[in-house]
């Protein structure tokens, strides 16, 4: 007995006791996945001097639930009781009935099809919902799309769209492993398609190559720089503000990336942290991530253990509060950038922070220092938008580079005093600090900045190889 | 010891380690192929990722949060001053609000329709529903509009002023209106089509073309997402491969695995 069934939207084979296609995320509950392994369709659709099917009585309609009426295979064709029953979006979404009745026009040659809204469906047919929206309201006839495709076609599309990229060996549509209507390539009946590529045309060749090159430049970058990391605007800020707070300053700081950013961010991270160990702050540290306090204390444990006992005797009393796991997003924000003690009532052990020395401070003024240390920008921008604006502190951020450029009109505007971002960053703190890292701390550094070189230089390679092999390729008759 | 000492026995350490280097090698085997072993790792990861969630949810903000103010004080009985006791705003409604959403949601999963009987329930879980995005909305907008856009609106039009902006900055400037201004007109717009009527004819030439060079900004800006996207999970690569073959405790491992081949 089959195990599996096609999905009626994109094909991909699932099986029978699966709730979403595994493939573009269409709603399967409530089919009749039997009958549907049993009806299974050709993934490809049969050549047009193809004999019909021998057993035309064996396939039953099968109803999907009324939510979906796209999953149904004549969806093209009109359904009197879906008219009646399905609402358009425009009946959905009256804000959309701009001009309902020039709209009605110029789609009165065919019924505009039902767009594909709800999770992951609406991501896989831009051609289709961009007809639909934004069709246009002249009655000029519009360009081919994807809504004059027959059902079988568009079915092959949705599935090529959400498969990973394939290449073939023979593209030709006559290959053996057949290929799509119109002469695309890699239909999904080829199935083994893509694994018997030649050369850079496989996949794989790529991930290996890629592979190879980080882990020669792991290996063989043991030589020490011969250039320093570009000097980008915003670390020397960020260390003479930090550098000019009087002891114990009380500083918010928002650990906003988890175990999987480390990598990058504990290096640019760890010498801003020792910076204002070193200077006698007091650190109050939330995060909103999951993963975030866990990796709050791994780091700050490392700093803690690095800084002098001499600056950890400057501060009075308790010089760190966890606070932990703060949920509730954009909203909580607001209620901790005004009242910090009512928006942490507890540290991360359980404990009531509202009588503790770094939480009163709070009562009547404003932190000395916003620090946020995050790999997406998002981060930044929350701060910069709901907690800076209620309490007026200055503000320094700590980034993977990737967020730099989204940053960096803030460092511009004034509204970031200070930014240190990706390795580069991180070398010039340390630089400004006077520090050196321990050596097993310098060859790991070098050993990132090597391998992130080696790999970007692979995939302008593989891109240069690409472009002109297709160049190529398209000059051939 | 200090708060930032871990209570775990090294051995612990040693063990989570030797976990994540396997969960490593057993992702990392995609190189080779698409396998049962490569999603057992994804599942797992997943899941564990879910249930330490749920702990700390509960460890970090339920129960501490809400259900021991509850059950320290269940009662909101007015004070002295008449005021009622706060317990009522920040630990009976959150709760109510939370428990009529988790039964909606599982109503949700147990019916799979939109034809369920227990309309009312979800029609019950809307309010403390709209309250959550509508806050989350308000508080966003107002955020954005007086965090980034009146600040960066500003700091353009400072840029532009002729008289004291020097050149790279006043192009600069310039660049940011234009780009900023062409990515809106876009969204508002959608594709040019040439014949809106919305607009005057003189004006119409000039509004496409700016449109049109906002579409082209955004594509350029989604190629540079994603690059930022692909250097961040390559930095994430690097990092576990330094991590399994160059950091002080897989020396260890590796003398380790020696050992134990040699029979040592």
């Amino acid at each position: 007995m089959t195990s599996t069934f096609g999905c009626p939207h994109c094909g991909k084979p699932n099986p029978l006791a699966v709730v979403f296609c595994a493939a573009c995320g269409a709603y399967l509950q409530g089919l009749d996945t039997a009958e549907l392994a049993r009806n299974a369709p050709p993934a490809v659709p049969p050549a047009e001097d193809a004999p019909p099917p021998q057993d035309e009585t064996r396939k039953r309609p099968y109803n999907p639930v009324p939510s979906q009426p796209w999953l149904r295979p004549n969806f093209d064709e009109s359904d009197p009781q879906s008219a009646e029953t399905s609402p358009s979006p425009v009946d959905e979404q009256p804000w959309l009935a701009v001009d309902r009745e020039a709209q009605d026009a110029a789609r009165s040659p065919r019924p505009a099809p039902q767009r594909l809204i709800g999770g992951l469906q609406g991501l896989i047919e831009p051609l289709e919902m961009d007809q639909t929206l934004f069709q246009p309201e002249s009655t000029t006839p519009t360009a081919p799309g994807m809504a004059d495709l027959s059902y079988e076609m568009r079915r092959e599309l949705r599935q090529l769209f959400a498969t990973d990229l394939l290449i073939q060996d023979d593209p030709s549509p006559n290959a053996p492993d057949g290929g799509l209507p119109g002469g695309l390539p890699g239909g999904p009946a080829g199935g083994q398609s893509g694994t018997h590529g030649r050369g850079l045309w496989r996949r794989n060749w790529i991930y290996g190559l890629l592979l190879a090159a980080i882990l020669l430049a792991l290996w063989t970058s043991n030589a020490a720089p011969d250039s320093r990391p570009h000097s980008w605007p915003g670390v020397t800020a960020a260390y003479s503000a930090i550098d000019s707070l009087p002891p114990n300053a009380v500083v918010l700081v928002n650990w906003a990336y988890d175990p999987a950013h480390a990598s990058e961010m504990d290096l640019a991270a760890l010498p801003v942290v020792e910076h204002l160990l070193e200077k006698g702050a007091r650190l109050l540290v939330i995060s909103q991530l999951p993963g975030g306090p866990a990796s709050a204390r791994r780091l700050l444990a490392v700093a803690r253990s690095g800084a002098s006992q001499a600056a950890l005797n400057r501060q009075l009393g308790e010089g760190l509060i966890e606070g932990g796991y703060l949920p509730g997003g954009v909203g909580s924000l607001s209620l901790l950038g005004q009242a910090p003690a009512q928006g942490l009532p507890v540290d991360i052990q359980g404990r009531s922070v509202r009588n503790r020395a770094a939480i009163t401070a709070l009562d009547n003024a404003s932190p000395a220092l916003l620090l946020v240390v995050a790999a997406r920008s998002e981060e930044v921008q929350r701060w910069i938008e709901q907690i800076q604006p209620l309490n007026r502190a200055p503000l320094i951020a700590v980034t993977s580079a990737a967020v730099d450029p989204a940053i960096r009109p803030y460092v511009d505007s004034g509204q970031i005093v200070g930014l240190v971002s990706g390795y580069a960053g991180a070398i010039e703190y340390r630089d400004l600090l006077a520090d050196v890292l321990p050596k097993a701390g310098q060859e790991a550094q070098r050993r990132h900045i090597t391998g992130q070189n080696w790999a970007l230089a692979v995939l302008l390679l593989v891109i240069a190889v690409g472009n002109l092999a297709g160049l190529a390729e398209r000059r051939e008759p | 010891m200090t708060p930032l000492d871990s209570p775990l026995p090294p051995v612990w350490e040693s063990a989570g380690f030797l976990v994540g280097f396997v969960f490593s090698l057993l992702i990392l085997s995609f190189i080779i192929r698409d396998s049962w072993l490569v999603r057992a790792a994804q599942y797992l990861l997943v899941g564990v990722t879910l249930a330490y969630t749920v702990v700390l949810v509960w460890s970090n903000v339920l129960w501490p949060r809400l259900f021991v103010p509850l059950l320290e004080n269940p009662l909101p009985l007015p004070d002295s001053a008449g005021q009622i006791a706060p317990v009522l705003w920040n630990g009976w409604l959150p709760l109510a609000a939370g428990l009529i959403l988790w039964a909606a949601g599982i109503d949700y999963l147990r019916a799979r329709s939109s034809e369920s009987p227990n309309r009312w329930l979800r029609h019950l879980a809307a309010l403390p529903l709209a309250l959550l995005v509508g806050v989350g909305l308000g508080a966003g907008v107002a955020g954005a509009i007086q965090g980034t856009l009146l600040p960066q609106f500003r700091r353009a039009g400072a840029m532009v002023q002729l008289l004291d902006a020097t050149p790279p900055l006043l192009l600069a400037g310039l660049l940011t209106l234009v780009v900023t201004g062409g990515a809106l007109l876009h969204w508002q717009l959608g594709t040019p089509t040439g014949d809106d009527s919305r607009f005057p004819l003189g004006l119409r030439p000039l509004l496409m073309g700016w449109a049109w060079l906002g579409e082209r900004a955004l594509w350029l800006a989604a190629g540079v997402i994603f690059a930022r996207l692909f250097a961040s999970r390559i930095t994430l690569l690097i990092a576990r491969l330094d991590a399994l073959f160059f950091s002080q405790q897989i020396s260890e491992l590796w003398r380790w695995l020696l050992a134990l081949v040699q029979g040592g």
